[in-house]
């Protein structure tokens, strides 16, 4: 008897029919079902489905014919949102077949810009660096027709990544462009956040117009009430209060910060979960609290922000800038040995698993920590780190002159803490603690207490 | 209810309980011979005798994994062993560093803490189905100072000794002529006019090659269909007479004509039913109102109807108090791999 028929010998066997009843509803409904669980579900019960999700994913490719590519790019751009929160460890399966599915779609003349943007997507979480990053961005680009929807989608998510790697003019004028080229109800009924959250980290972050940064912070944050209905503005709106909150730490107006980071928080929370951006935002909200001397509530949140780290596969700096949190906690409290200890034990860290950036990261910081301390003599060997972690990194790998011209930028993080420009005139601090919900119960609130 | 284990789940008990012995203990043989139903019990049994204060209790699965020859494999085999390591640690509490490089070792020093070596746990890593998988779990296990005062227990297709030398090992190759007798006798027991002479009991066995899934499907089809035994084992033979390699196939494939021909089931109720395991990986359970969802079918009652079948044909299974419903790994190869 035949494996593919049974019984009277004429008809199809079960498993040839079972095969031929995975077909296109089978198939939407399971990627549905999974599209619900990566919305609903957070912490363990989330983490619990990657291997569901992975699954998926393969099977979906081993079978590209019933696939529904839009559904397909929603469930992987899902898909990688969870998978970069918690960190499986490489997704090898995934750039396959999202190349497949945008080869089929391509050849069936299909729009390609969802699966394009998903790619970019992946890509960044292997690194923000990245030129297939970059190609795909270009691609989604050239796949959507100028002036649409997806083409400004294309726009902000190019945007997001020309600031990632700190190319921060390009990112205002491709934001520019996207304000000339989409009809102006368009743009200002939705898109004018996600442009003007973009411009105003580009402006923040390379130092250039402080007020300007504010203002279009401020015009994104306006999209509040509009961004109850949609998570796309809500993510846009926490950004843009995380990085107020940053401009006014800038300008020492600490209760004024503690105030954005909280709502940034209470946002980035009604957000599909983003461990990253939340761990990020415990960070921060650490820095005022230090600068005002509550340093329990600072310790607080750090831990918040340590556990957090320590839920997911960090990739990224959040871990070793939480460690050099503490270290900076330590210094506040007058405790600088015990900070260049930290700092130490940070570096090592970032040079065992060989982040390179993160180890530039903890020699800038020591660097803050001297000269704030005076230790100038101290400073010439770290100065001498620098170069040696310089040669042992990316210069052994051929790049220098990127390596070079990224150094500003990462060591102006720690030379961030020591400047102070003030973008507007300074206003008293006059807090009585941390907002938060945790430091400051909503009944506190009510009776008077400070504004969460 | 085990049948044949009576001489084997003392052994594997005494290991466990006794604190000197060995930290790694293996029960290998082929697949569907009941290793994990016999790892089961053990655990039962004797973790509290042992003094083990937590169990966890990961399937590996690692291999389905390996499906599409495109995807390099050995790169997804440690994708899945490091998100069950991860796994451990969640069930035992134990909190870890989740970053790729440094979780085995952020595992192992957690469990030799002091508060940890002080509650010792008992860490069963089930279907280590490939040669792989095992030397994964294996090189881990023995370099690092995970074990003792804790257990760890394998369940592998293949005998593990060869990787590690020092593993306690029980092989188990499914139930003997005895145990088939009396698991067809206990399966055929609450059913009135349902007779199991020894000539039937002997086909069974031959089919069945001891493997507990074939002898309850062909029993429970028997009793379903209403036939005596002997005919549904007729009907798998191969069209020498011979009972072939692919007895379970044939087997299965008379349960999903039956299932099809029962009344309000039919063939698209019977096929959406089945297939919606192949929605999710190997080893997971489907709760109630997935498993309606992805059967496709349109009524609640009709799926009602379904899966009640189907579970008298031992089909699928109930598990959590029948609130999650999951597949033997033998069937679902035959439903999703087919």
């Amino acid at each position: 008897m035949s494996a593919e028929m049974a019984g009277d010998g004429a008809s199809p066997s079960w498993a040839a029919r079972l095969r031929a009843g995975r077909r296109e509803r089978y198939w939407k409904t399971s990627t549905m079902l999974l599209l619900r669980d990566m919305e609903d579900l957070k912490g363990r019960e989330l983490r619990g489905k990657i291997k569901d999700l992975i699954f998926w994913c393969d099977s979906s490719v081993a079978d590209p014919e019933v696939i529904d590519a839009e559904l397909f790019a929603d469930f992987v751009d899902g898909m990688c949102r969870v998978v970069g929160n918690y960190g499986v460890i490489d997704g090898v399966a995934v750039e396959p077949a999202l190349r497949r599915i945008i080869d089929l779609q391509e050849s069936r003349r299909d729009t390609t810009t969802k699966l394009w943007l998903t790619l970019a997507r992946f890509r960044s979480m292997i690194s923000l660096e990245d030129d297939r990053r970059e190609e795909a961005l270009n691609a989604a680009l050239e796949s959507a027709p100028v002036g649409s929807a997806l083409w400004a989608e294309s726009v902000l998510a190019k945007a997001w990544y020309l600031n990632d790697i700190s190319r921060y003019g390009d990112a205002l004028r491709i934001v520019g462009r996207l304000r000339q080229a989409i009809p102006q109800e368009l743009y200002d009924g939705y898109y004018a956040c996600g442009a003007d959250t973009m411009a105003g980290v580009a402006l923040f972050t390379s130092f250039r117009d402080l007020g300007a940064a504010r203002q279009k912070l401020t015009r994104a944050c306006t999209f509040s009430k509009e961004a109850d209905d949609d998570v796309q503005l809500r993510r846009w709106t926490a950004t843009a209060h995380h990085y107020l909150g940053r401009i006014a730490e800038v300008d020492r107006d600490y209760p004024e910060a503690l105030a954005r980071y909280v709502q940034g928080h209470a946002l980035q929370t009604r957000c599909p979960e983003e461990l990253q951006s939340i761990a990020f935002i415990h960070l921060r909200m650490s820095e005022p609290l230090i600068a005002l001397g509550y340093f329990d509530e600072a310790e607080d949140h750090l831990r918040t922000a340590a556990q957090v780290c320590s839920d997911y596969a960090d990739y990224s700096s959040g871990r070793l800038q939480v460690q050099l949190g503490f270290a900076t906690l330590d210094v506040a409290k007058g405790r600088t040995g015990f900070a260049l200890q930290t700092i130490d034990a940070t570096r090592n860290e970032a040079r065992a698993i060989g982040y390179w950036r993160g180890e530039l990261l903890c020699l800038g910081y020591k660097c803050a920590v001297l000269l704030r301390t005076r230790s100038v003599l101290r400073l010439v060997p770290v100065l001498l780190d620098i170069i040696m972690t310089m040669r042992g990194g990316e210069l052994g790998r051929g790049n220098a002159a990127r390596l070079l011209l990224r150094l500003p930028t990462v060591l102006g993080v720690a030379v961030r803490r020591m400047s102070f420009r003030p973008s507007r005139p300074l206003q008293p601090a006059t807090t009585t603690g941390c907002p938060c919900r945790v430091h400051t119960p909503a009944d506190a609130v009510a009776a008077g207490g400070p504004s969460a | 209810q085990l049948f044949g284990t009576q001489e084997v789940l003392p052994r594997i008990g005494k290991a466990l309980v006794n604190p000197d012995g060995d930290g790694l203990i293996s029960i290998f043989g082929p697949g569907g011979a009941g290793k994990t139903t016999l790892a089961y019990e053990a655990v039962k049994q004797f973790a509290g005798d042992g003094g083990f204060t937590r169990v966890a209790w990961v399937s590996a699965k690692l291999s389905h994994l390996r499906d599409l020859g495109v995807i390099e494999t050995s790169r997804h085999t440690r994708t899945g062993w490091l998100d069950m390591i991860a796994e451990v640690a969640e069930q035992l509490d134990v909190r870890v560093d989740l970053h790729p490089a440094r979780l085995e070792e952020s595992l192992a020093n957690a469990l030799q803490s002091s508060i940890e070596i002080a509650r010792p746990c008992l860490i069963v890593i089930d279907n280590l189905e490939s040669a792989p998988d095992a030397q994964l779990a294996v090189d881990f296990l023995t370099r690092s100072p995970v074990l003792r005062p804790h257990k760890v227990v394998l369940t592998t297709r293949n005998s593990a000794r060869l990787i590690a030398p020092t593993v306690r090992e029980f092989a188990w190759h499914g139930l003997d002529s005895d145990a088939v007798r009396e698991f067809a006798a206990y399966l055929a027991a609450d059913t009135s006019g349902f007779e199991l002479d020894d000539l039937d009991v002997d086909e069974l066995i031959s089919m069945s090659g001891g493997i507990p899934l074939l002898v309850k499907v062909a029993v429970r089809l028997a009793v379903h269909t209403s036939q005596p035994l002997r005919t549904v084992i007729d009907q798998v033979r191969n069209p020498g007479g011979e009972l072939g390699s692919l007895v379970g196939q044939f087997l299965y494939e008379q349960s999903m004509t039956a299932l099809a021909a029962s009344a309000g089931v039919g063939d698209d109720n019977a096929i959406g039913l089945m297939n919606s395991f192949c929605a999710r990986p190997d080893g997971e359970s489907l709760n109630l109102e997935d498993f309606f969802e992805l059967s496709l079918i349109a009524d609640r009652a009709q799926f009602e109807r379904a899966r009640t079948t189907a579970h008298k044909l031992a089909l699928i299974r109930g598990v959590d108090g029948n609130r999650r419903f999951t597949i033997h790994p033998l069937l679902r190869d035959f439903v999703c791999r087919g």
